[in-house]
């Protein structure tokens, strides 16, 4: 356990840090406090703090005050030690923010308590930090494929939508559906469904870059986000991931299964609510046209802006909306 | 270690300028760490003075305060009560700007430090004999 430890008397610093040895801590020793500061608001600094009510620059419980109104995250135990010892003094360092206060001289075997009181909390804390963490994934995750869920991945194509907006980028809304797939629960059994959509989920995954985004939409419906991906882009994409589904077949439980995805694509400009209407209308054709596809839906808004420039394009304009890849 | 337990000095009363019984107790009985401890003490002393002094003359209510502070709390550390009494008289006076009786205080606190120096000094060497 990694314990820092600040005291502008070189004769107690030296005191703590030997005891401290002793027990088996490793230590971090200043002798200011402005530094002792620095060094607690660093990530990953040491949980476990014994610092010297007074001291120039930066007080104990001063730097008590500033990690308290400042870590959110994780929980810094903090001992003030000082040679004030009325009541007043310890109410003022447990208002500012200190876990126990200590008088000086302390009483070795006391200190050593007080430190296990403190690694006790911490890890209490520690505890409960990962079960809000554990909340927080099972709250935006699908467990049975561990992509982020519908609300979730919503959620981020409102951000990533603000961003492309705010740098004058792209964003691409791919909605993807696995083809027949009640007939896989109906012919296999729920659990061999399961299975399917897992690796489905999987092999989506792999085949897309680093910074997009994929989550359960619904049922067997899947929603890939794409920053910077324009139509063309967009369509590559969602062929590579319907190249990666239907290129081999499934095998769980020793049956091999051949799955097929439907892909409608399309990309900004447009509402996160017009986004996901034009890449569903574009699915819904991909599954009219015989599945195993993909198409593409264009922005009202592109689409008069090529036609001015088109004019083949512009005699139909019925086409030109609808260009099936 | 007991033998090199001193309690003679000029300091104005009759507290004890160092009690090694006392120091052993909050080393957790190391003698060796003891050592170490009046070590530092003794090579910090001339500082400890000087900012004392600096802070009484320039009357800086701060820093006299915060010095006394520092010396009381290692003083305690030692057991040395003589010096203890002088730094907490200090640090009330110089709380409340009250410079003029700071003053022969502040005499008596060096004084004091330097008996506990003395004592440390004994100590350490004593030791090394």
């Amino acid at each position: 356990v990694r314990v820092l430890v600040a005291d502008d008397d070189p004769v107690c610093l030296t005191l703590l840090v030997r005891l401290l040895k002793s027990w088996g801590y490793t230590t971090i020793a200043f002798s200011d406090g402005e530094s002792a500061l620095r060094e607690l608001l660093v990530p990953g600094a040491p949980d476990l703090a014994i610092l010297d009510w007074v001291m120039p620059g930066r007080d104990g419980i001063d730097i008590a005050r500033v990690v308290r109104a400042q870590h959110k995250d994780s929980y810094r135990y903090i001992i003030l030690i000082s040679a004030k010892d009325t009541q007043a003094d310890y109410l003022e360092a447990l208002a500012a923010g200190a876990d126990d206060l200590l008088t000086k001289p302390f009483d070795p075997q006391e200190l050593k308590a007080r430190m296990h009181v403190g690694q006790r909390i911490l890890t209490l804390q520690a505890g409960l930090l990962h079960a809000i963490e554990t909340t927080r994934f099972q709250a935006t995750h699908d467990l049975l494929t561990g992509l982020p869920n519908r609300l979730s991945i919503l959620d981020t194509l409102d951000r990533e939508l603000a961003r492309a907006q705010r740098e004058h980028s792209q964003l691409a809304v791919i909605m993807g559906d696995v083809d027949h797939f009640k007939q896989v629960n109906d012919t296999h059994g729920h659990l061999i469904g399961d299975d399917v959509l897992r690796e489905v989920a999987s092999r989506m995954q792999q085949s897309l870059r680093t910074y997009d985004h994929v989550g359960r939409f619904g049922g067997e419906e899947f929603l890939i986000l794409a920053p910077t991906a324009g139509l063309e882009a967009a369509r590559e994409i969602g062929e590579r991931v319907r190249l990666a589904i239907a290129r081999t077949p499934i095998t769980t439980e020793g049956i091999a299964i051949n799955v097929t995805l439907s892909l409608g694509v399309t990309a900004t400009p447009g509402s996160s609510g017009e986004l996901l209407r034009r890449a569903d209308v574009a699915l819904y054709r991909a599954k009219h046209e015989g599945r195993n596809r993909t198409c593409v839906e264009v922005s009202p808004l592109v689409q008069t802006h090529e036609s001015l420039r088109s004019p083949l394009e512009e005699r139909d304009p019925v086409a030109a909306r609808r260009r099936v890849v | 270690v007991e033998e090199r337990v001193t309690t003679t000095g000029t300091a104005p009363n009759d507290a004890p300028s160092l009690n090694l019984q006392h120091a052993l107790s909050l080393t957790g009985g190391s003698t060796e760490l003891l050592l170490e401890l009046a070590e530092i003490f003794v090579r910090e002393v001339p500082d400890q003075i000087a900012a004392l002094r600096a802070a009484e003359s320039s009357h800086d209510a701060k820093a006299l305060t915060r010095t006394a502070h520092t010396v009381k709390g290692a003083a305690r550390l030692f057991g040395a009560r003589a010096v203890e009494q002088s730094a907490e008289q200090v640090e009330d006076l110089a709380k409340s700007d009250d410079f003029i009786r700071a003053a022969p205080h502040c005499r008596q606190l060096i004084a004091a430090i330097c008996d506990l120096c003395t004592d440390l000094a004994n100590f350490t060497q004593g030791d090394r004999r």
